[in-house]
């Protein structure tokens, strides 16, 4: 017991400093933005009665919530299909389907102007609220796959089973597998809620006005800081209140006891494979390859700079973006796992909730809060290093990584832990033993998906970048500006073989490193 | 040794967080990369200070850098704001964040370009043009004032940047002092009667005018350069030649107020405001010099031959942070 709690006391220590560099930035610019001269701004707050600012409201709830119906709803269907059916080229069409997640989403935007421009569709039709709800489904859709998959992976096929000895697969899958999933379904619901909430580009290149573009004019053309980050404590509210039906459904529902080893992975035998097959591969070729193609196209379609000197120009932020990555998101998958073991094993939810406001925040906002934070003399060790874009990624990744470790945390039996105390092993060789190997997935899930993000952000990111350090997104988007459609296109082509060259090395090392003979299926 | 290794590790990591050399220098601009990298390249070639720079675009609104400055204020980490127009320059030096330096390099630029409190000095310059597609627009149906664009033959055919940001704001609030407040935005309320496009950036508009998707375009020299060098069917336009005049965008470049690397910024300012830089950015982006006699290449446009807007950029700054309001709601409409 006393173990138990020295250990929870490190925990904390260690979450709770972490946690001191992550959201204090935010919380100090939030006070003053909320007290001013000693009394609170009620004007910032009435702001958002004006009838533009609630017309943004409006929209921003319109697409978050479009978006990500859709996407789960495609996701559901796309992880099944890859996870627990036998379909034909299922690992080929998988990484086909992540591509829009590994592209900056302005650049999948362009590139979809471009298609529509090019195919004569009317600009009443491209400039509208529904090419952004299109867009950023496609982009979402893998990411809501990658996570409901690992939910489909953790169901035992005992249950699955047992059901079909004695109904049709159809009451099945609505009245097992489908309340299985739910935690993977709310989560990945509210990732893609929050991220589409928050997402700044496309409805900005497609003049949709959304509420995030509201709070950037703030900052941007007004540089009304205080306005901006009230508005943000807004943005922030409207996802804290996505929380409440997740806390009342989820919470004190009794997870089965689905943990892996021992347990077997039931997989179907479609009937007719072709459908399903002939669908996906459509769904991937209008939404992953026409884009795809396009900016291939376009980026030989000139003489001039070679792909090669493309490639050349961008070595040296390809570089600095692969290490600090990865430095990102180790520490992103680390912390994440600190704090979902301190949420679930302590019962200890509200670190959640502290880091879904983080999260929450527009990324501009969390940029100017770590400068005015961490830029003072004695801070600039901090400040003037790498140290502030780790710190940048942990905020903006930090509660993706809780979510995903979490989730597959709750899901582990207490017996298997139960069985090893009482058999005197220590706390820290059960967890060593029993839990760590029990979380491999979702860790590698969490590092994976982290990744990417950090591959890819550029919000924060170009707010605080060090002087003298080259990051890929922001050479990119820097110099995407002058620089001819080929080139632009050529640079996002670079990028995008870039992430797949290290996302295929990860899955070949997740292959060697995660022995699956255990895993029986059938 | 095992147990040391850490603190070693730590220590050594802080150390190469905080060692900064006095050879170098720190430089934001909002000056596109592409442009702005070689010229800082051959700054530290010619002077071994190396230039750690952070760049910007003002497809981004700039927001990255100037945001960063201003909240930088207490604590600069900047040596030289390189901007792309005068007006960020102005925002900043309204918040006393810039100092005065009186750069002996800039003895050959007229008046006009220059802060009267040399917060900021102007340098190579570009200028609003209407850019136009040629397969699109027939000559004799070529505008020749800003003000032809409410004309109902134009209506749905021109796009513009969004206002709020950019050289688009200061053209706006260039308009706005040159009309007059009243006059302005009678304009606007027809260009906005007429169907004008909104487009996110100048890049944007760009774009729309090469590909058809619109016949013309209000943007700078540099973006009607780059789409002249990529082949498209463009032509560019100095507008309102007999009228009050065409808007010319100076870069500048501006000291920080007690930046970390003074003299090295002071260096740097000397060398942007040039002879050789001019001639640079008249190479690679057709930006115009402010000194007289650089030698340019043919397609680069001379200030001698362009009937200038008369404008004090300073009061254009100013006004453009006061109309800042009215053209958010204009944006929306």
């Amino acid at each position: 017991m006393g173990k138990t709690i020295n250990s929870k006391t490190v925990l904390l220590l260690v979450a709770g400093l972490f946690l001191a560099a992550v959201v204090l930035p935010m919380g100090v610019l939030l006070f003053h933005a909320i007290f001013q001269k000693g009394s609170v701004a009620v004007e910032s707050f009435t702001s958002i009665f004006h009838k533009d600012v609630l017309q943004s409201i409006g929209n921003s709830l319109i697409i978050s919530t479009a978006v990500s119906m859709l996407s789960v709803l495609l996701g559901c269907c796309f992880a099944f299909l890859f996870s627990k059916a036998t379909l034909p080229f299922s690992k080929a069409l998988r990484l086909l389907l992540l591509l829009p997640l590994l592209l900056p989403s302005y650049v999948i935007c362009v590139a979809w102007n471009d298609v529509w421009v090019f195919a004569g569709v009317h600009k009443n039709l491209i400039y509208s609220l529904p090419a952004v709800v299109f867009i950023l489904t496609t982009i979402y859709t893998p990411l809501a796959a990658f996570i409901i998959q690992a939910g489909f992976k953790n169901i035992n096929a005992g249950m699955e089973e047992a059901g079909m000895m004695i109904t049709s697969f159809k009451q099945v899958f609505f009245k097992i597998v489908l309340p299985l999933l739910r935690p993977a379904l709310f989560s990945s619901f509210i990732l893609i809620f929050i991220l589409s909430l928050s997402e700044f580009a496309v409805p900005s290149f497609l003049s949709v006005p959304v509420f995030v573009t509201e709070i950037f004019t703030q900052f941007s053309a007004f540089y009304n800081y205080s306005l901006a980050a009230t508005q943000s404590l807004i943005l922030t509210a409207i996802c804290l209140l996505l929380l409440f039906p997740e806390r009342k459904y989820l919470t004190k529902e009794y997870f089965f006891p689905f943990g892996k080893k021992a347990f077997r992975f039931r997989m179907y035998e479609l009937r007719n494979k072709n459908v399903p097959l002939i669908l996906a591969m459509l769904y991937i070729i209008f939404t992953v390859l026409v884009p795809v193609v396009f900016l291939t196209s376009q980026t030989f379609s000139r003489a001039g700079t070679s792909f090669l000197e493309i490639v050349i120009m961008l070595l040296p932020s390809l570089k600095d973006s692969v290490l600090i990555a990865i430095a990102g998101a180790l520490i992103v998958t680390l912390f994440g796992l600190i704090f979902s073991w301190l949420t679930v094993q302590f019962k200890l939810k509200f670190l959640q909730t502290i880091l879904l406001f983080v999260f929450a925040v527009p990324a501009i906002v969390t940029g100017v809060s770590l400068i005015l934070f961490y830029n003072t003399p004695s801070l600039n060790f901090i400040y003037s290093s790498i140290l502030i874009i780790l710190i940048a990624f942990s905020a903006r990744f930090l509660f993706i990584s809780v979510k995903i470790i979490s989730d597959s945390l709750q899901q582990i039996p207490v017996s298997f832990t139960d069985a090893a105390y009482m058999m005197g092993a220590r706390p820290f060789y059960i967890f060593r033993k029993i839990t760590l190997p029990l979380l491999g997935e979702a860790l590698f899930t969490s590092f994976f998906i982290i990744l990417i993000f950090c591959l890819n952000e550029l919000s924060t990111v170009i707010m605080v970048y060090p002087p003298g350090i080259s990051l890929l997104p922001v050479t990119i988007f820097t110099r995407t500006a002058n620089a001819p459609q080929h080139i632009v296109s050529g640079m996002s082509l670079v990028a995008l073989m870039f992430t797949i060259v290290i996302l295929l090395c990860m899955l070949f090392g997740k292959k060697v490193l995660f022995n699956q003979q255990w895993r029986e299926s059938r | 040794m095992t147990k040391a290794f850490p603190f070693l590790f730590i220590t050594f990591f802080l150390f190469a967080c905080t060692n900064k050399s006095n050879k170098e220098v720190v430089v934001y601009t909002s000056v596109d990369q592409v442009f702005s990298e070689p010229v800082l390249k051959e700054f530290e070639r010619q002077t071994g200070i190396k230039v750690n720079a952070v760049f910007d675009t003002e497809e981004t609104k700039s927001t990255g850098v100037l945001n960063r400055l201003i909240a930088e204020k207490n604590n600069p980490q900047c040596d030289v704001f390189w901007s792309g127009d005068p007006m960020r320059a102005d925002v900043l030096k309204q918040r006393g964040i810039t100092e005065t330096y009186r750069s002996p390099a800039a003895s050959g630029i007229n008046e006009v370009f220059i802060d009267k409190d040399y917060n900021w000095i102007g340098f190579s310059s570009r200028a609003r043009v209407l850019l136009i597609n040629t397969n699109l627009v027939k000559p004799q149906d070529i505008p020749s004032s800003i003000l032809d664009l409410t004309n109902e033959k134009y209506k749905g055919k021109f796009t513009i940047a969004n206002p709020l940001f950019g050289t688009t704001s200061f053209h706006i609030a260039a308009l706005f002092t040159a009309l007059g407040d009243e006059k302005a935005k009678q304009f606007m309320e027809d260009l906005k009667r007429n169907g004008v496009v909104i487009a996110s950036s100048n890049g944007d508009v760009k774009k729309k005018v090469a590909t058809g998707e619109v016949q013309m375009g209000l943007t700078d020299t540099d973006d009607a350069n780059e789409a002249i060098k990529e082949g498209a069917p463009v032509k560019a336009i100095f507008l309102d030649q007999n009228g009050f005049g065409n808007l010319i965008v100076p870069n500048t470049v501006s000291l920080i107020k007690n930046s970390p690397n003074n003299q090295n910024g002071k260096k740097v300012m000397d060398f942007l405001l040039s002879v050789e830089t001019e001639k640079m950015l008249a190479e690679s982006c057709a930006q115009m010099p402010l000194h007289k006699g650089v030698a340019v290449p043919s397609t680069v446009p001379s200030l001698d031959n362009i009937v200038p807007m008369k404008v004090n950029y300073a009061e254009v700054a100013q006004k453009s942070e006061q109309i800042k309001e009215y053209l958010k709601q204009w944006a929306r409409q």
